[in-house]
């Protein structure tokens, strides 16, 4: 999996960190997106939107990567949202609850615009 | 009857949804189902190679794909007589609860799941019925 990362501005004019996952994201792949987290969330960040719109695949290591990132962003009174979820996957979303917890919007722009 | 196998290791999730799905294809499954068994089967392979054979790739992992009647059953295979399974499946109502996801995850995508100890090791039984039968 590739990772791209972006530091855009929102509605309002804070900063976002927007991460592009292309590639399957499951317990090999997530490896490498958890330690990013971490590191962006230590310096401070607390706004994310995460482009899944290249991202094939997910399963439920990719989920708990996502539940970590919601989690450190929410404690800093921040956010998740996700764009580009394709239709199949949603289905994991429903089975755990996480289609309740996270925002998810069809494009980055629409992400941005949402605040 | 197919069958795939790889070493124990992460890595190899890929080579195995992508083999799955494409005997998936071969016996006429549809999309959103052909994407509900192989995440299922994902799920399973991934709980053996973390926490039966602790990502030693000296284990193997196994995948069997069959038509049953109107019904496609996954057989996976930890080739590890002598292996304690541990199956954790979340009973935390709370969805940010980070653990036992893969099981529940796994089970809500078939209509059968079982587990089976046998002289060669533990296997998982999952079966789905599909809508049509393409080969026979």
């Amino acid at each position: 999996m590739t990772i791209q990362t972006e530091t855009k501005k929102d509605k309002a004019g804070n900063e976002v960190v927007v991460f592009k996952l292309i590639g399957d994201l499951d317990a090999f792949s997530s490896r490498d997106f958890k330690p990013l987290v971490i590191d962006f969330a230590e310096k401070g960040h607390s706004r994310y939107i995460v482009d899944l719109s290249e991202t094939p695949f997910i399963d439920s290591s990719g989920l708990v990567s996502l539940i970590s990132l919601l989690k450190r962003a929410k404690v800093m009174g921040g956010y998740v949202k996700l764009v580009g979820l394709r239709r199949a996957m949603r289905d994991i979303f429903s089975i755990t609850g996480l289609d309740k917890v996270f925002e998810f919007y069809d494009t980055v722009e629409d992400a941005l615009n949402s605040v | 009857m197919a069958i795939y196998i790889v070493q124990s290791r992460l890595e190899n999730l890929k080579s195995i949804r992508d083999w799955l799905k494409t005997h998936l294809s071969l016996l006429g499954v549809d999309e959103r189902t052909s994407y509900g068994l192989i995440t299922a089967v994902n799920e399973i392979v991934t709980n053996v190679i973390v926490h039966t054979h602790h990502e030693n790739p000296a284990f193997k992992v196994g995948v069997e794909v069959e038509q049953i009647e109107d019904s496609v059953e996954i057989r996976v295979m930890d080739f590890c007589p002598n292996c304690e399974i541990e199956l954790v499946e979340s009973e935390d109502t709370d969805p940010l609860s980070e653990s036992g996801f893969g099981l529940k995850i796994a089970k809500s995508l078939v209509d059968n799941f079982q587990h089976e100890k046998g002289p060669d090791g533990n296997v998982f039984v999952l079966r789905k019925h599909v809508s049509s039968r393409v080969n026979s």
